[in-house]
């Protein structure tokens, strides 16, 4: 498995802790841990994206 | 401000035991999706970093021979230091998990964990080489992987056989004569370094088997090692070893904001604030 891959789980588990220490309720947590994992996902797949270009 | 539809309980008992293990504080008040939630993700994310890492990415230190040169951390009989790794005061958060390297860090200080010769027979699996000479004095090295099988011999002699495959898979066997040295039990390696005199060969030249035995996980696991022995675990994990590290870190780092929480509060507020509030 690439080692890239082992940042998804670390991303979810990041974001679900993170939030449920910002807030207490169930459904808050939820939205906005899914929120922050999608900002992660899409923040490490442009800075992979940039360092892989300028890898060429 | 703290909201009073939380029921705190007693902060400081609750923050202790978020300490002491994730999750636990928010469910002695009775928060019990957060506490699950911290439980599950923080042990989760330390454990997996145990499991990629073979257990050996949580230590308290790095042992530095005052000899250096050839001989190790594990035969050391000399002076040395603990050099405290950084990693672990951010690992000791998640609590109990990581507290064996507190104990481990006590037990390789103590007096008789020191290099010994062994005190019983033993048989046990061996990887090391055989030193010797061949008949132009020539020195040899030949690897051998099998059984060495040791016994008290007379005075502090020690006898058996070391009996295994080389590398290129031929059978051999060696009679020890002599002294036998096994390297510190307690240790960050799982396997203990072990020096035994063997035998001369047919022209009388004197020989020595160094390598290593199985070590007792208890013996092993959480404890002090050296830089070569961090050498070994990066030249076979390779990055792994690294995620492995970066995992336990995240897990202790989270559990410093989960115990903030079970004293504290959340910080943003209950949840059921303006959503234009929102981060």
């Amino acid at each position: 498995m690439p080692t890239i891959f082992y940042a998804v789980p670390l991303a979810i588990s990041i974001s679900l802790v993170y939030c449920a220490t910002r807030y207490e309720l169930p459904e808050r947590i939820f939205r906005a841990s899914t929120t922050m994992f999608i900002k992660i996902l899409i923040g490490m797949a442009a800075i992979y994206g940039m360092l892989t270009l300028l890898s060429f | 401000m703290r909201d009073p539809r939380i029921s705190f309980r007693s902060r400081s008992l609750a923050a202790v035991l978020a300490f002491l293990l994730p999750g636990v504080g928010h469910l002695y008040q009775g928060r019990r999706l957060k506490g699950g939630i911290f439980a599950i993700c923080i042990l989760c994310t330390f454990f997996a970093g145990l499991v990629l890492g073979e257990g050996q990415p949580v230590y308290c230190g790095v042992i530095h021979t005052a000899v250096g040169g050839t001989v190790s951390a594990q035969m050391n009989t000399g002076r040395y230091h603990t050099e405290r790794s950084l990693g672990y005061y951010v690992q000791v958060f998640v609590g109990i998990p990581a507290l064996p390297a507190l104990i481990q860090s006590w037990r390789y200080g103590a007096i008789e964990n020191t290099p010994h010769p062994p005190m019983a027979s033993m048989i046990v699996d061996f990887e090391g080489n055989v030193l010797g000479a061949d008949p132009e004095h020539r020195q040899r090295n030949l690897a051998v992987k099998g059984k060495l099988s040791l016994r008290p011999g007379q005075g502090h002699g020690m006898t058996g056989t070391v009996s295994g495959t080389t590398k290129g898979g031929e059978q051999v066997s060696f009679e020890l004569d002599g002294r036998a040295i096994l390297g510190r039990p307690v240790f960050g390696s799982p396997r203990q370094e072990v020096h035994c005199e063997l035998a001369p060969d047919e022209s009388g030249f004197p020989r020595q088997l160094i390598g290593t035995v199985k070590r007792s996980f208890l013996d092993w696991y959480q404890a002090p090692r050296d830089n070569e022995e961090l050498d070994r675990m990066h030249s076979r994990l390779n990055q792994k070893f690294d995620i492995a590290c970066v995992f336990t870190w995240v897990a202790g780092l989270l559990n410093i904001m989960a115990i903030w929480d079970a004293y504290d509060g959340p910080a943003y507020g209950y949840g059921d604030e303006d959503d234009s509030k929102d981060d």
